[in-house]
């Protein structure tokens, strides 16, 4: 029993996590995810129509001082004229903005797709599957062999019911190592989608498909997807003891 | 296949022989054997969850180099939205400081 407790050793030792590829790899594209974001949502129309209204207030106001001052009924600024000032203002910074958005967007989304399809290939290929599945897969496995060890050594000894039982437990261990960790499953589930949603985001910038309004959206979805993912990365972070790979519950933080 | 891949495949055949073993000083030997590719494994495992592959730090740099040019971009538009407001506050408070210089003649 020694041997197989062993087995649930560390796979993530106590370290500085945040040095670990897998952390490094998930937190640009979470940080990728919200810069991009921000530039999607930087200098929206509200804001501008905002410091636009206030430009009217102030050109308003320095007509009212005017008048005042010069004691005359003449209009420095008539209250069209600020307004219509404002207008073309807030019209052209907005064209200015949405243009220089879009076109900085797309330049940024289309040069980032390479890495985050290698980010995303190598997270799941490498270090989901290729690493943290492989072990988990060869801990279930050894485990799988001692029940095996086991029933093999009362097979002569034991009545058929016990026996059932024990071959019951067997395979429920065989599918466990087949089947392999739910987490694992569900990360990769979402880092494809990831990869997905970033290169149907790619094609249809490159295609001149998207209005200002669909980009924003996209990437929404883009963020949210990676939000989704969180929960390993989190576990990396808010760990205080170690994270080990558990045959039944996949990778987990040890209890204190 | 990967070496952490054939490791693996290594480790599982040594359980597998194990268990088919009916020796106990061959069983013990396989488990030594095993538990020493076993260390390997969890060695490089680590190994590669540490330090990646080269194409994973190279597309990681990139993504950040990108990241930043987002930020940067972020950073000008609003800058230009300031700058209606700072153009908006300038002439407020120049009407302002006039009139109350103004006011302040006999």
């Amino acid at each position: 029993m020694d041997r197989f407790d062993n087995i649930e050793e560390l796979l993530i030792m106590e370290a500085d996590k945040k040095n670990y590829a897998l952390y490094k790899a998930t937190n640009a594209l979470g940080v990728y995810a919200q810069a991009l974001s921000g530039l999607a949502n930087a200098g929206n129309r509200n804001e501008i129509d905002l410091a636009a209204s206030q430009l009217y207030g102030s050109l308003h106001n320095m007509n009212e001082q005017y008048k005042t001052l010069a004691e005359t009924e003449e209009e420095l600024v008539s209250n069209e004229t600020s307004s219509a000032i404002s207008r073309i203002i807030a019209e052209i910074t907005n064209f200015y903005i949405e243009h220089k958005k879009n076109k900085k967007l797309q330049e940024i989304i289309v040069l980032a797709d390479k890495p985050i399809q290698v980010i995303c290939d190598e997270i799941e290929k490498q270090l989901l599957i290729g690493v943290i599945e492989g072990q988990l897969f060869v801990m279930k496995h050894t485990e799988l062999f001692g029940y095996i060890a086991d029933y093999n050594a009362v097979v002569a000894t034991e009545s058929f019911e016990k026996k059932r039982k024990r071959l019951d437990k067997i395979y429920e261990k065989y599918l466990a190592m087949q089947s392999s960790s739910a987490s694992i499953q569900t990360s990769v589930k979402a880092i494809k989608a990831i990869k997905k949603a970033h290169k149907t985001l790619r094609t249809d910038l490159e295609q001149d498909k998207f209005s200002s309004s669909n980009i924003v959206k996209s990437i929404g979805e883009l963020k949210d997807i990676h939000e989704h993912y969180d929960d390993l990365e989190a576990m990396m972070l808010s760990c205080e003891t170690e994270i080990i790979a558990d045959p039944q519950k996949g990778i987990i933080c040890k209890k204190k | 296949m990967s070496e952490l891949n054939e490791l693996n495949a290594s480790i599982m055949a040594f359980t597998e022989l194990w268990e088919a073993c009916k020796d106990d000083d061959q069983k013990e030997e396989i488990l030594t054997q095993r538990d020493v590719l076993r260390r390997k494994a969890r060695k490089l495992a680590n190994k590669t969850l540490m330090d990646g592959s080269p194409e994973l730090n190279e597309a990681i740099t990139s993504l950040n180099e990108l990241t930043e040019m987002a930020k940067t971009a972020k950073n000008d538009i609003e800058e230009t939205v300031g700058k209606i407001k700072k153009f908006a506050k300038f002439i407020e408070d120049a009407t302002n400081a006039i009139t109350k210089v103004v006011s302040l003649l006999p």
